[in-house]
């Protein structure tokens, strides 16, 4: 058996996996308590697998069972097996990892916000969402800088960020969503998965510890993103079908105003897909769009190219 | 605030007692030493030299002697001549004209201090040049620290106490000479100010994070008790800071620690390690 680990500071998250054929069973994530005495407070690989027993009742765990992966070369004593960079290397998805703060990341905080930040990363406390909030904001800003040329040749970002709370996960949507928005110059499409178990990472850092051919598994797999986003700048009207994929018949024609400062939510049956047609002041875009989800969500926000 | 574990009395403080090369230990596992206890001597035993001297053999017995010394001299009718050491050793033996010396290096010539226990400790094990020593003491864990691990006399003193100091004195000087000073908070010259009147440590309550950052630390340690920011103190903490005045403590900056020898623990302090 081999359990995908990610490790971070405390933090640790995990997955159960069946091997043939390959499927992720349980996402499972921990956090190891401060320890104030220093010298006792050093995770070794003994208190992980402790801890990833005692969570999963799973007997007779060695150090050989786990696949250790980190945004380090070491935690503590822990030897790493793939470091993130490593892992996403040749995955033809984007990744956006937030959670991971470091000396980069105090440029968006005043003083006052920064000493608060650094004691709580010291003594492992969960951030105050609003300063986290800057953080992220300042890192998805940063991404959107560093990989504006990559977005043109993916179509799969992947969003990954640490425990949070539920408000807080739709405010890192919005804010990710709005600054993709504000980047894309021409009419497309995105599969969006926001991802706060870090499953992506430790699911392929599996396949790549067995030596899967990634291409081949995500093309066999038809992995569905968590959101389909359409970004459309300058687009006021939508109009679309609803078109059941079996037998190709139309459900339903449906017209909207899209709104500018939000996102907008088409909702569509489980087994279809959208003809779309949308069009603004300088622009006119046709296509059609598969989901596996419920919806489907428009941003006219940014500048047409 | 303490932090719920930040203080502790903890029965077994280890700490590492290096025998340098040249030197033997002179205790054994389950010894209790004393403060001030020899640990360690010179190894009689190790690299030896025979010097054939001539004249008048200037050194004695047990001397210790550098390269350059004169071990002896001959008064000639037209000039004098002297016999130098070459090396760093001690005059084992002196027979006839022949000279002894015992070979070490220059490290090796150890202070008092450092061949004896500085605090009450008990062996625990003596192995691979190495003493490993235990004692009890109340343990105030830090939340990070930089620098290396040093010993030195405990001294509290405020935060306008040391601003005052703008330029400091012989006293205040003699004062602050091999110290480890706690005080409640460092604004961006104390640091370098105390650390060039030879403190040994500085611990703070709080800093803004960004001077701990920029702090370039070699020697003397830096360490944080609190927080980042202007933290208020501990007045139970303050209260006991005052009570262990002057007393050797030891701020250990490899575990994040200010360890102070005590042989019971404190009514007030209930958490055990």
């Amino acid at each position: 058996m081999i359990l995908p680990v990610y490790i971070s500071g405390r933090r640790v998250h995990f997955l159960l996996v069946q091997d043939e054929p390959f499927e992720v069973l349980s996402t499972f994530g921990y956090k190891f308590p401060f320890v104030e005495d220093y010298s006792n407070s050093f995770i070794t690989k003994k208190k992980l697998i402790q801890a990833i027993s005692s969570i999963t009742n799973l007997k007779k765990l060695n150090s050989d069972d786990l696949l250790i992966i980190s945004d380090t070369k070491q935690v503590n004593n822990i030897d790493i097996n793939f470091q993130i960079d490593e892992v996403i290397l040749d995955i033809p998805y984007l990744f956006c990892v937030l959670g991971l703060y470091s000396q980069s990341s105090l440029s968006a905080l005043s003083k006052e916000e920064i000493n608060h930040f650094m004691t709580k990363i010291y003594l492992g406390d969960d951030i105050d969402d609003e300063i986290r909030l800057k953080v992220d904001t300042s890192k998805i800003k940063n991404f959107f800088k560093e990989n504006s040329n990559k977005l043109k040749t993916v179509h799969k970002v992947v969003v990954c960020n640490d425990f949070a709370s539920e408000k807080y996960k739709k405010k890192i949507k919005d804010i990710f969503l709005s600054e993709f928005a504000s980047n894309v110059v021409t009419p497309c499409s995105f599969g969006i998965t926001f991802d706060y178990d870090y499953k992506e990472i430790l699911k392929f850092g599996f396949l790549k510890s067995k030596r899967t051919d990634i291409k081949k598994y995500l093309n066999s797999s038809h992995e569905i993103p968590e959101t389909k986003v359409l970004f459309a700048p300058g687009a006021i009207d939508a109009e679309f079908s609803i078109i059941d994929i079996k037998s190709k018949t139309k459900l339903e024609d449906r017209e909207i105003k899209i709104n500018p400062d939000f996102a907008n939510t088409l909702e569509i049956p489980q087994e279809s897909y959208v003809k779309l047609a949308l069009t603004g002041n300088k622009m006119h875009f046709a296509c059609e769009l598969y989901t596996g989800q419920n919806e489907i969500i428009i941003y006219s926000k940014g500048d047409l190219s | 605030m303490i932090r719920e574990g930040q203080i502790a009395f903890n029965s077994s403080v280890f700490s590492l007692f290096d025998i340098p090369f040249g030197y033997l230990s002179v205790v054994k596992e389950g010894d209790k030493v004393k403060a001030g206890e020899q640990l360690i001597v010179l190894d009689k035993k190790s690299e030896t030299v025979f010097i054939e001297g001539f004249g008048e053999i200037i050194v004695k017995k047990d001397d210790i002697v550098k390269p350059g010394d004169v071990l002896c001299k001959h008064k000639g009718i037209l000039k004098s001549e002297n016999m130098k050491s070459g090396v760093n050793g001690t005059v084992l033996s002196i027979n006839d004209n022949v000279i002894e010396i015992k070979i070490y290096n220059a490290e090796t010539q150890l202070l008092d201090s450092q061949t004896q226990s500085t605090f009450n400790s008990i062996v625990k094990k003596v192995e691979q040049g190495k003493i490993l020593l235990s004692f009890s003491a109340i343990q105030l864990n830090l939340l990070i620290s930089k620098g290396v691990s040093s010993i030195g006399n405990f001294s509290y003193n405020s935060q306008q106490e040391l601003s005052k100091m703008a330029k400091p004195k012989g006293k205040d000087i003699d004062m602050f000479s091999e110290s480890i000073i706690v005080t409640s908070h460092s604004t961006i010259d104390l640091y370098p100010k105390l650390s060039a009147l030879g403190v040994n440590g500085l611990i703070v309550n709080s800093v803004d994070y960004e001077i701990y950052d920029k702090a370039s630390v070699l020697e003397v340690p830096l360490g944080v008790i609190s927080g980042f920011g202007d933290l208020l103190e501990d007045e139970t903490l303050v209260k006991w800071f005052k009570s262990i005045e002057g007393q050797k403590v030891w701020f250990d900056a490899t575990f994040n620690r200010l360890v102070v020898p005590s042989d019971k623990c404190p009514l007030w302090i209930k958490t055990k390690i």
